[in-house]
């Protein structure tokens, strides 16, 4: 071998042990994903059968019975079996709990999120830097710690078991968090271009509807979708808080399929998998406006 | 119209930007402000642009005074140093931006936009985002900005410090032009004293919250007020020999070993107010430098040959000071060779070495333009 040709060789050994380790890492972190969506595509049968990742028969019937509610596996369709509670039948109505209280909070942490960050970056008043760091402080605390306090605290406004207690909740977790991501995202915003846009006449509230939020966009949809990530995933706070099955979000709704000893596993994995599609299809969407560099050439790049 | 900056004051907690700035310029004029960093030079920029309010003072356009009102309300423009370009809008937008906020006919936008664009040559880029043009392209588009709005008075805050050196050129000359084809009133700030040369009218000249000089390139070159001015102007920066009395007709400084000056004659002296405690100055473009004894010339040995390009710098020690001159690169000089300076009287400059003003009287200054 020429010295070239070893250079060479060495290289495309090491991109192909990169790649390989890769792989792997994508298999470890996708196969439960992928477990998941293959034992919601089969039939009730094939699930004591040997473990498959292809289904032999694959069917919809899972999604089916989420989707229009009805309960026959529990019970199978006799009536010597009648569960207390029919889950399939609130599926929806956890999944918009879900949607809604996730939207909600989310709607409230980035507006208020974004003006706390901006008052913070843009203008002067004393101790105003405590304000970002309490915040990250209060971040710092782990949920469990603070479910309870809350939880009197929401009992004292008499919101418990409804879903403002969640929203609420979920707000008080993420607002901190959005919070420091924003002011970290308005800080890098040259204060340059602002004042370009009040000296082109611009008043202070068009520059920051016009100016301001469109350079901070980027920064605004990752704490969105951080914001949302957690409340649609939360499973203590909605745990604690909510009493009535009809008020569950789908993870704490979802438990119900463990009904005693009854394990319905095809719906548990069909409502994972639809839990996971809202997550996908926000973040693929969102996904470009969150590229780095997004206000390169406002000023010199 | 005149534009009259009237006794401004700043004051940023207890530190003192600004400490009375006055000038007064016509318009149509290209004012540059200079300066080193912390000089002020910025701060009395943003206070035109109406960003920062003065402390004291008050800024008149014609009979007009404008010094409290708002940014948007002056109707000027400004050119940031990192240009500032909107990055969600696209050339057009960006340009246009000024004019839309003030409800400009969209048929005249895009005609002032067009036009603008032309001039300065980025019309093919009208569709681009900020972050897909090069340097000197974003330098145009914000310049752009600042043209279509038609203001009566340009702000430019070092809008060529981003750029590389050849760019630099470019974009000086075309300043220059836009400026001759407008003949907006402008105001530039540099802290680069060879951009003030080439392009201003008159030069203000800033340190420590003053304005040291405000006079055209010539008079701030041949005539600086003061030492500062005299050693910030000019490249590379002038000699300066301190201890220097004046005494029986002759400038002798004083040191380890007294060094005479080689003025002959001193009439062009008689009218200034000549201490026994003087700065005298001399450029090392005015300084002749032979390689044979001259009479009444400095004699001293060469230290050190740098070249610059066309020409040389040669540093000489003359009985314990060191002076620099320029000489013809072509000149076959080395370390060690004794060499002989002198110089035309007229082109030597003497401060007070106390107050450090220039106490030569200013050459023929009724005939400069603009005083």
């Amino acid at each position: 071998m020429t010295p070239m040709q070893r250079v060479r060789a060495t290289r495309w050994a090491g991109l192909a042990a990169a790649y390989a380790a890769l792989v792997a890492i994508t298999l470890v972190i996708c196969f439960p994903l992928m477990w998941a969506l293959s034992t919601s595509l089969k039939p009730k049968q094939e699930l004591s059968a040997p473990p498959t990742m292809i289904p032999h028969a694959p069917t919809l019937e899972n999604y089916r019975h989420l989707l229009t509610g009805k309960s026959q596996y529990f019970g199978g369709g006799s009536a010597d079996y009648q569960p207390s509670t029919a889950p399939p039948q609130y599926f929806l109505g956890w999944f918009g709990n879900s949607v809604l209280v996730s939207v909600g909070s989310t709607i409230i942490s980035i507006v208020i999120s974004t003006l706390a960050a901006y008052s913070v970056t843009r203008f002067r008043y004393r101790y105003r830097m405590a304000v970002p760091y309490f915040s990250l402080l209060g971040y710092m605390v782990p949920s469990i710690i603070l479910v309870f306090p809350l939880f009197i605290v929401m009992t004292n406004l008499g919101l418990t078991d409804s879903l403002w207690s969640l929203t609420l909740g979920y707000v008080s977790t993420t607002l901190p968090f959005c919070m420091w991501l924003l002011w970290a995202f308005f800080r890098g915003i040259p204060v340059e271009l602002e004042e370009a846009a009040l000296i082109d006449g611009a008043s202070r509230l068009r520059v920051f509807w016009e100016v301001v939020l469109p350079s901070a966009l980027p920064g605004i949809i990752a704490a969105g979708i951080f914001s949302m990530i957690v409340s649609w995933n939360d499973y203590l706070f909605a745990r604690v808080f909510m009493n009535t099955v009809e008020h569950y979000p789908l993870t704490v709704g979802v438990m119900l399929f463990f009904e005693g000893v009854h394990v319905d596993w095809g719906l548990m994995m069909a409502s994972a998998v639809l839990m996971t599609v809202p997550m996908a299809v926000l973040f693929m969407l969102l996904q470009r406006h969150l590229v780095a560099g997004f206000g390169a050439g406002a000023v010199k790049g | 119209m005149t534009i009259r900056i009237d006794n401004i004051t700043k004051r940023f907690g207890k530190t003192d930007v600004l400490r009375a700035v006055s000038l007064e310029f016509s318009e149509r004029e290209f004012i540059t402000l200079v300066g080193p960093s912390g000089c002020g030079k910025t701060t009395l920029l943003r206070i035109l642009s109406g960003l920062e309010t003065p402390t004291s003072g008050e800024i008149w356009h014609g009979d007009r005074a404008i010094g409290h009102l708002s940014p948007g309300a002056r109707d000027i423009a400004m050119v940031f140093q990192n240009y500032a370009l909107y990055p969600n809008m696209d050339v057009f937008h960006n340009m246009a931006y000024g004019l839309r906020v003030r409800q400009t006919p969209v048929e005249e936008t895009r005609r002032r936009v067009h036009d603008a664009a032309r001039v300065l040559e980025i019309d093919h880029l009208l569709e681009r985002k900020p972050r897909e043009l090069s340097g000197g392209q974003r330098q145009r588009v914000a310049l752009g900005r600042a043209m279509v709005r038609r203001p009566w008075l340009f702000l430019l805050d070092e809008p060529l410090s981003n750029l590389d050196a050849k760019l630099r050129v470019t974009m000086r000359g075309e300043l220059k032009r836009v400026h001759r084809a407008l003949e907006t009133t402008t105001v530039y700030v540099t802290h680069d004293q060879l951009e003030a040369m080439t392009m201003s009218d008159r030069i203000a000249v800033m340190h420590a919250g003053y304005v040291q000089q405000f006079a055209t390139p010539e008079e701030v070159y041949r005539h600086p007020a003061n030492l500062f001015v005299a050693g910030f102007i000019g490249s590379p920066p002038m000699n300066v020999l301190r201890g220097v009395a004046a005494a029986d007709g002759q400038l002798r400084a004083s040191g380890e070993a007294p060094l005479v000056l080689p003025v002959a004659g001193m009439n062009r002296f008689a009218n200034a107010a000549l201490g026994d405690d003087m700065v005298a100055g001399i450029r090392p473009q005015d300084i002749a430098l032979a390689l044979s004894p001259v009479q009444g010339a400095l004699e001293g040995e060469v230290q050190m040959v740098q070249l610059l390009g066309p020409e040389k710098m040669v540093d000489v020690s003359c009985a314990g000071r060191m002076l620099s001159a320029i000489v013809d690169a072509d000149l076959a000089i080395g370390m060690g060779q004794r060499a002989w300076l002198s110089f035309e009287p007229a082109r030597l400059h003497l401060f007070d070495a106390k107050s450090e003003m220039n106490v030569l009287p200013t050459p023929g200054r009724a005939s400069l333009p603009g005083c």
